[in-house]
């Protein structure tokens, strides 16, 4: 089908959801829009492969709210490096890196099982630390001196690589007792799990319960569960994590 | 409970011995109301019986029994429920009123027959209805259509408060159906695959066509009360009995009028669910023949695996889980303005535009502004390090002559000033340390600027306390402020 076949009309319906989207990052069921893109399977194609894959985004419906995400690689929509750090309230490309780095053990561990089910209704900050160092380490201590040799030679390519982020967190004492404010450091892993933590939690992935828990919102759900696992997702995210370092700019 | 023995009775027979005959009894019983429900009746003869029967006995004993046996029982069966033609007698003692009370009654009658064709059609009797009714044995699906049978019969004969009871159990079922409509509904929004085959069955079973059966069915219903109670209201001298009964027919016709209400509902929320299985079956398949996605597998351990490459993998893997920027100005509509220069708008000198040539994009625009922001920070860092106190004019004097007329023409500068004003001053300590609230104010992410400002600095100047001053200066671009004292703090409490 050719842009061609469609109706001017629902041209300016697919245009008026993807408008919609991105100036509210979301649509929910509040909007006649909501139904339109949802009922509508022509307009809900133009918008999804037309509009949004123009600016390589996609619209995740959780529950009844379509959140509009930034695909997996390059996205217009997507924050600069500076911008996250902003966001993240990080004071350099290292802590965001390790920051990143959390939130990628996180869904690790809470997404342990095939498909639509999370086996675990929440992570407590307690396991993701643990879970986070136990992960750093191995790239601290590399297994062999081989591999060794190889971070050696290839790490100087690169500006930042997984070596630092592993050092930074490493170095990190694990808990803070004097800190009356855990969230307004970064000076201790809790902190960091926490200051991560709000972070998805202001992007509505996440609630953190008792400075303690952290439990999945359907957001998150919807991303992980639905969004990640779809092929051409899937193969991108692939290339992304074992290719991207050739190629970095950071 | 003497409705029941006939069906009792089929247990004690010895005959077809393996064969549970109670429950083909009542299976038989319950075939011929399923004919009965469909309008206008679908014809149920010995023949359809037969066939029946012989695929519920291939059901229950994995084995087909053969045309000979199923014609056998199935002579056998309504032999024995239809008494062999008599009206089942029974007496039985009643406990109420002392005595014993002698019953008669048949569960199947002929609905129609054919003597040529030797060919007759059965149906159930009021008893057999009753039967039924009482057993509750019966598909869910039909249950609404056979509460509706059952009341019309009570309605016919007059016994309202049969009529009454028979309308709550009919109420009680639309009740629980649309509870379980909408709890269908949930579990197909939550996720398509807790739903078991089993129940898309049955949902689909109850179809649109059934629904609309019963809601003409209503409006019979309603026609039949609404008809009995003209009847009765046009009785001259009636009697207490026919007081009561148009007492009890109005209330069967309130009630039932709630309960046809709800069943519109049903109807209405039935295509609902419709329309969001199709949407969810689409969708599921377009999903492809996903099998499972462990983050760990799929993307921690292939990045853990290349420990030497670069971090930035890290973020394309929860790149989704970033929010998206959104950006205010985005709107794709202004494509169709008129192009305007950045800042030409501010009705501002020639020489602003000077300053900001070529800066067609807003985004170079705000990057150019990060960095002058960063430079003016490090100059008031720089005048903090020399430990004294020194105000905005000195500020001014101690920068080159290109950067004073930049601060002087550009609005960033007096933002910048004015916010420190506001804040009353600049907490460097709790920003290096992370300890800052981290306050953004508008487009100017303070403390992020100021970690940048401060990068290359050895040591790092004191906190500053920032307050009004005696007099107020004017810069080029027109903004006016006051002549800003800057003041090492003394400490961070005055701050906080």
């Amino acid at each position: 089908m050719t842009l061609s076949d469609y109706h001017r009309s629902e041209v300016e319906e697919a245009f008026s959801v993807f408008t919609e989207l991105v100036r509210r990052g979301e649509l929910d069921s509040a909007s006649e829009l909501y139904r339109t893109y949802r009922d509508d399977p022509e307009i809900a194609r133009l918008v999804d492969d037309v509009f949004l894959a123009g600016i390589n985004c996609a619209a995740v419906r959780a529950e009844e709210t379509y959140h509009l995400v930034p695909a997996p690689g390059d996205s217009p929509l997507a924050m600069s490096n500076a911008e996250l750090r902003a966001a993240l309230k990080a004071r350099n490309n290292t802590e965001m890196y390790v920051g990143m780095f959390v939130i990628l053990c996180l869904i690790s561990l809470l997404y342990t099982d095939e498909g639509s089910v999370s086996k675990s209704t929440y992570v407590s900050a307690k396991r993701l630390e643990e879970y986070v160092t136990d992960r750093l380490k191995r790239v601290a201590e590399p297994v062999d001196a081989e591999m060794a040799a190889e971070i050696e030679s290839v790490g100087e390519e690169c500006e930042y690589q997984l070596g630092d982020i592993a050092a930074h967190w490493l170095d990190l004492p694990v808990y803070d007792e004097s800190l009356q404010q855990p969230l307004r450091s970064w000076g201790n892993r809790f902190s960091f799990i926490l200051r991560v933590a709000r972070f998805l939690e202001e992007g509505g992935f996440l609630r953190t319960v008792e400075e303690r828990d952290l439990y999945p919102t359907g957001k998150l759900n919807a991303v992980v569960t639905q969004y990640y696992p779809q092929p051409e997702n899937r193969e991108r995210l692939l290339d992304l994590v074992r290719d991207l370092g050739r190629e970095t700019d950071a | 409970m003497y409705l029941f023995r006939p069906l009792l009775d089929l247990e004690r027979s010895q005959t077809f011995a393996g064969y549970d005959l109670v429950s083909l009894g009542l299976a038989t019983l319950l075939f011929i109301l399923e004919n009965m429900l469909q309008s206008p009746g679908k014809p149920c003869g010995h023949a359809e019986i037969r066939r029946f029967l012989r695929r519920t006995m291939r059901d229950m004993h994995g084995e087909d029994p053969g045309e000979e046996t199923a014609g056998e029982m199935e002579e056998y069966l309504l032999e024995r429920l239809r008494n062999g033609g008599r009206r089942f007698s029974y007496s039985y003692a009643d406990p109420g009123e002392g005595g014993a009370e002698d019953v008669t009654f048949e569960l199947i009658a002929v609905d129609d027959y054919e003597h040529e064709g030797r060919w007759v059609s059965f149906k159930l009797t009021e008893h057999g209805l009753e039967l039924i009714f009482r057993t509750r044995e019966m598909s869910r699906e039909l249950r609404v259509g056979i509460y509706q049978l059952y009341l019309r019969q009570q309605l016919e004969r007059g016994t309202f408060d049969g009529a009454l009871e028979a309308l709550e159990a009919l109420q009680m079922e639309v009740r629980s159906q649309l509870e379980r409509l909408d709890n269908f509904e949930y579990r197909i929004y939550h996720s398509l695959r807790s739903v078991r085959p089993e129940e898309f069955r049955r949902q689909y079973e109850r179809t649109r066509e059934v629904l609309e059966a019963e809601q003409r069915q209503f409006q019979h219903l309603k026609a039949l009360i609404e008809s009995e109670r003209r009847s009765r209201e046009n009785i001259t001298a009636p009697t207490e009995v026919d007081l009561r009964a148009l007492y009890q027919l109005k209330m069967i016709e309130q009630e039932l009028n709630r309960v046809s209400n709800e069943h519109s509902r049903l109807l209405a929320r039935r295509m609902g669910v419709d329309n969001l299985l199709l949407r969810e079956l689409r969708a599921e398949v377009q999903k492809g023949f996903r099998v499972r996605f462990r983050p760990e597998d799929e993307l921690l351990d292939p990045l853990l695996s290349r420990p030497d490459a670069g971090a930035e993998r890290v973020r394309g893997a929860v790149e989704s889980l970033l929010h998206p920027r959104l950006p205010t100005y985005f709107n794709p509509l202004k494509s169709m303005h008129r192009q305007v220069l950045w800042g030409a708008a501010e009705e501002e000198s020639e020489e602003i535009e000077e300053v900001i040539d070529g800066e067609l994009e807003e985004e170079a625009g705000r990057l150019n502004s990060e960095r002058r922001c960063i430079r003016y920070l490090s100059a008031v860092a720089r005048l903090a390090l020399r430990g004294s106190t020194f105000t905005l004019r000195e500020l001014l004097r101690a920068q080159p002559e290109d950067e004073r007329l930049t601060m002087s023409r550009c609005r960033d500068f007096f933002q910048l000033m004015m916010h420190l004003h506001q804040e009353g001053g600049l907490d460097i300590e709790g920003i290096m340390r992370g300890r800052d609230a981290w306050l953004d104010s508008g487009d100017l992410p303070v403390p992020y600027l100021v970690s940048r400002a401060l990068e290359d600095f050895q040591t790092l100047p004191p906190s500053l306390k920032v307050a009004a001053g005696d007099e107020i200066l004017s810069f080029s671009n027109g903004n006016y402020i006051s002549n800003l004292v800057f003041a090492a703090a003394e400490g961070e409490d005055d701050l906080e």
